[in-house]
């Protein structure tokens, strides 16, 4: 007994040492989604009102309401644009306008320099907000909602190692999947588009509109560069964004009104 | 002023969070730049101070910035690492002087200083990319962002230590 007291006590340093770093790597790269996610909804919550008290400092009084005028604008002006691009045969227009819903809110938190990359949002599940809504701005597509507290929410930035959004290129039916290799904030990667597609340089990149996330048509980016894969099959697209990651200003959540239905329809085809 | 006096080390301490919380972390230099100046911590905290309190406070300080940058718990991982190295990278850098109670690493050579935030700075980087990463096949992105960030941290962190420091009389 004596001696393991004095093992312990001899070594107290070294066990510490391995006490926090066993709960660090532990929260690091737990695997567990329940886990993951109930601690950074935790953390977001808790520097949510932090990152709120300094984003505040630099907004004028003026400002701040001229900002929110432009954005509600802006809200009412891309509903109209979705209901018109896409008019389908048997809705009246009056009830495509309610497909997608856009919510306005402002980005608290931006980062773009590690490799998994969060965004924290202003609004929460009080403002209709839930998880796997997606995120955009006037320029293009931001990331989806992956948790989404009673105030604030966490924004999976497209600029992620396992973000996977589905695109195609502009004018043709090609579909891919929008990755990124963690090298620069402003270049994303787009895979899985077979070689037979006719891209060239200067392409446009838009939401392929295969999910209930996002509504088709919303701007990406444009080809920079591309090249077969080694299996020589497909190509990897080189797309510079639309967006400044940087920088992202207003923000909108886009809520998909039947996205109830359709995943009750999928899972009904699965059984 | 006596700028030793330990009510200074906690103001410190939170001064250099929110430093790098609100600034750094939120700078991009070459779009891609964000320097990790908090690793000063490592050189403004007293050396002769209990080495389990010291490591305590590592993992807590890590934490408070992974709250605020949503890095989990990457931050504090590297810095228990970092705590638990520091005396094993002071022996090799200043040598026996730094067994001495008196001894502040303040009051070594320049060199020897310089050296020592240099080494921090390399390791730190490279322990916390390589957590992030966490996989081999990314290794020369790993390398990459060690040396490119390092090198911006290494500046910043000797002119954050400037402006912290005491004048010299």
């Amino acid at each position: 007994m004596q001696r393991i007291i004095d093992f312990f006590l001899g070594n107290k340093l070294r066990l510490l040492f391995w006490f926090y770093l066993l709960i660090g790597i532990g929260l690091t790269t737990s695997q567990n989604l329940y886990f993951k996610s109930s601690y950074l909804n935790t953390s977001g919550q808790i520097s949510g009102g932090i990152h709120l008290f300094f984003s505040g400092i630099g907004d004028y009084f003026s400002l701040a309401a001229e900002n929110k005028f432009l954005s509600e604008q802006n809200k009412v002006l891309l509903e109209r644009l979705t209901a018109l691009e896409k008019p389908g045969l048997n809705q009246n227009p009056a009830e495509l306008k309610k497909n997608f819903e856009y919510i306005n809110g402002r980005i608290l938190k931006n980062s773009f320099t590690g490799l998994d990359n969060y965004l924290t949002l202003s609004l929460g599940k009080k403002d209709s907000v839930f998880t796997d809504m997606g995120v955009v701005n006037e320029k293009g597509l931001l990331g989806i909602i992956e948790f989404s507290g009673n105030s604030f929410s966490t924004v999976q930035s497209i600029l992620h190692s396992k973000s996977k959004i589905n695109v195609k290129v502009k004018g043709t039916d090609y579909f891919g999947s929008l990755i990124w290799d963690g090298k620069k904030p402003n270049r994303v990667q787009l895979t899985d588009i077979p070689d037979l597609a006719p891209i060239k340089k200067g392409d446009t990149i838009i939401s392929g509109g295969m999910s209930s996330i996002f509504p088709e048509n919303i701007l990406v980016g444009t080809v920079e560069d591309f090249e077969l894969t080694a299996a020589k099959n497909y190509y990897l697209i080189q797309v510079r964004l639309f967006n400044d990651m940087q920088n992202i200003g207003p923000v909108y959540v886009i809520k998909n009104r039947f996205k109830k239905e359709i995943k009750a329809v999928e899972n009904n085809s699965d059984e | 002023m006596n700028r030793e006096l330990p009510i200074y080390l906690p103001i410190k301490v939170i001064l250099l969070i929110l430093i790098q919380a609100f600034i750094f972390s939120k700078m991009a230099l070459f779009g891609f730049i964000s320097p990790m100046i908090y690793i000063i911590l490592l050189y403004i905290y007293p050396t002769h101070k209990n080495r389990s309190l010291w490591i305590t406070w590592g993992f807590l300080f890590g934490l408070c910035l992974d709250i605020l940058l949503d890095t989990l718990a990457l931050h504090a991982t590297v810095l228990v690492f970092m705590a638990y190295l520091r005396p094993k990278v002071m022996r090799v850098i200043f040598g026996l002087n730094f067994e001495q109670k008196s001894f502040r690493i303040q009051q070594a050579p320049i060199a020897q200083r310089y050296a020592f935030i240099a080494t921090a700075v390399f390791l730190h980087h490279l322990i916390y990319f390589s957590l992030e990463a966490f996989s081999w096949s990314k290794w020369m992105l790993v390398l990459e962002k060690t040396f490119t960030t390092g090198l911006f941290s290494f500046i910043f962190s000797l002119l954050l230590i400037t402006l912290l420091s005491p004048k010299k009389k």
